[in-house]
């Protein structure tokens, strides 16, 4: 090879890795997401834009959660997770008994008091006075409907049942009462010396009211940051979870920078 | 340069032209169910021949490209014209065996009220004994060649759920993209679903209505990093043959 020419591909192979090395996720450069995509866990839909493909996602249905984690490839435990409160959501019993209105007619007697017993909101553990106040409204209104129907008056079970639905619709959880129990609590975890409670804080993310923490947790073989940011939208309730290095923290706050909550749901007061 | 490089130049130019045409895909002509096809066999995958169903193959991963069977009104009639030729041609139970087997999206959209309704003229003389030798069921299929045109078109949302009917995994699976694609003259629904829950596990799917019958290319087995590209490599070789 001529001497200027092994010098042309000298400089073009150093060339070569700058450009590789160079747009490679080195210090400031922001990782790309997916396109967004509209989730249908829960009543309310929620959309985001997924972290690249180097975050493997799997599904979670566990713990009262519906919702997708996404672990990074070699990363040690490094996890982000965006999740709704499937638990809390099934309390609500608006579509329960909006479908059994629109069905009592084709509906058997022995069908409709089944429907009618699917439809009972739980009165176990009230999230709040006000959830247990409902509660007991939906439920005597229900206990009518039901008398109705068993004394052969489907008019009556009728009115019964719009009754409950009012009722249904006078409550809605917010952030407030729920927080308490979807927030990070060690002593409930598993090994409690493991967390930092941190810095804690009301805020607004993606135009929504929101409750953050920046919490540590000592996993055994790092020391990781474990942020979460909590939302109730329309009485839904939903995380974001982030738990690794502070290298890949700016790839978490980017997913939450584009969550959303389509289909106008209202937003439940902080 | 000098005469003898030239004419090594030349040498390896002419080389490539003989090279190039034998290295170029070849398209091949197929039958899926009753529609005639060509596409073009992807390299190194396996290429299985079912008839109603051909499947392409590499390790695990899977394509299918199926007849689904009658996809228009116009589709069924046809099918029913078939099983009558039969009839006429004396295989009885050939052709009541085929009219039991008629299947296809115009049916299967129907309610079962509706479906009953369809069938009657055919229900009402099939239980009888000896039914291979009563003209009454020559007259039942010509009835429901008759009202098979009667029967409403299917929309192109219908046609996608048939295409979903018989997986196991609907219910757990939702439609996450769904566009209209042409492809060499022939407009298809292409569209892909994914786990309900993560958005993953994603499969391809593309139908397209042919001469009344249902094709469907399907992702059968394989992890999306293996499938989408073939998937899309395929589809975009299938054309209809000329006489479709």
């Amino acid at each position: 090879m001529t001497r200027p020419l092994a010098r042309f591909v000298r400089i073009g192979v150093i060339t070569t890795f700058a450009c590789a090395f160079g747009c490679g996720g080195g210090g400031g450069s922001r990782a790309v997401l997916l396109p967004a995509e509209t989730f249908h866990w829960i009543r309310q839909p929620i959309s985001f834009c997924p972290p690249p493909s180097r975050w493997e996602r799997q599904g979670d249905n566990g713990g009262g959660l519906l919702g997708v984690h996404f672990i990074l490839r070699g990363g040690g435990g490094q996890v982000m997770s965006v999740s709704a409160f499937r638990l809390y959501a099934e309390r609500d019993r608006r579509e329960a008994i909006a479908r059994l209105i629109a069905r009592q007619d084709s509906l058997t007697r022995r069908e409709f008091l089944h429907e009618l017993s699917l439809a009972r909101p739980r009165t176990d553990e009230p999230l709040s006075e006000r959830e247990a106040e409902a509660s007991q409204a939906i439920n005597a209104a229900l206990d009518r409907a039901m008398s109705s129907v068993l004394d052969d008056q489907p008019g009556f079970a009728v009115a019964n049942l719009e009754s409950a639905l009012r009722a249904s619709r006078d409550y809605e959880p917010t952030l407030e009462d729920l927080l308490p129990l979807i927030r990070l609590q060690p002593q409930r975890m598993q090994e409690p010396d493991r967390w930092k409670l941190g810095y804690a804080r009301d805020t607004v993310i993606s135009e929504v009211p929101a409750f953050a923490t920046d919490d540590t947790l000592y996993a055994p073989e790092q020391k990781l940051l474990y942020q979460e940011v909590f939302w109730v939208v329309n009485g839904c309730a939903f995380k974001a979870t982030y738990q690794g290095l502070e290298a890949n923290l700016p790839v978490f706050k980017d997913v939450v920078e584009t969550i959303r909550f389509p289909q106008g749901g209202h937003v439940a007061a902080n | 340069m000098s005469l003898r490089t030239s004419a090594r130049v030349v040498a390896l130019l002419a080389a490539c032209l003989v090279t190039i045409p034998a290295c170029s895909p070849r398209t091949q002509v197929v039958q899926v169910g009753r529609t005639s096809l060509k596409l073009v066999p992807l390299p190194g995958w396996e290429h299985l021949d079912h008839g109603r169903q051909h499947l392409f193959r590499n390790g695990e991963t899977e394509l299918a490209l199926t007849d689904l069977g009658p996809a228009t009104p116009e589709g069924l009639a046809d099918e029913l014209r078939d099983a009558e030729a039969l009839w006429l041609a004396g295989r009885r139970l050939d052709a009541i065996a085929q009219v039991r087997q008629v299947q296809g999206v115009p049916l299967w959209c129907l309610s079962r009220e509706a479906r009953h309704d369809y069938m009657r003229p055919w229900l009402d003389v099939i239980y009888e004994r000896d039914i291979a030798n009563r003209p009454e069921v020559g007259t039942a299929i010509q009835a429901l060649i008759r009202k098979a045109d009667s029967l409403p078109p299917p929309t192109p949302s219908q046609l996608m759920a048939y295409a979903l009917a018989d997986y196991s995994d609907t219910d757990r699976r939702e439609i996450g993209q769904r566009q209209v694609r042409w492809v060499n003259g022939s407009e298809w629904i292409a569209f892909r679903t994914w786990d309900r829950v993560s958005h993953s596990y994603r499969r391809s799917y593309a139908c397209l209505e042919a001469g009344g019958r249902l094709l469907r290319l399907s992702t059968e087995r394989g992890h999306e990093s293996q499938t989408e590209s073939a998937f899309d490599s395929l589809f975009t070789s299938i054309q209809l043959s000329d006489e479709e």
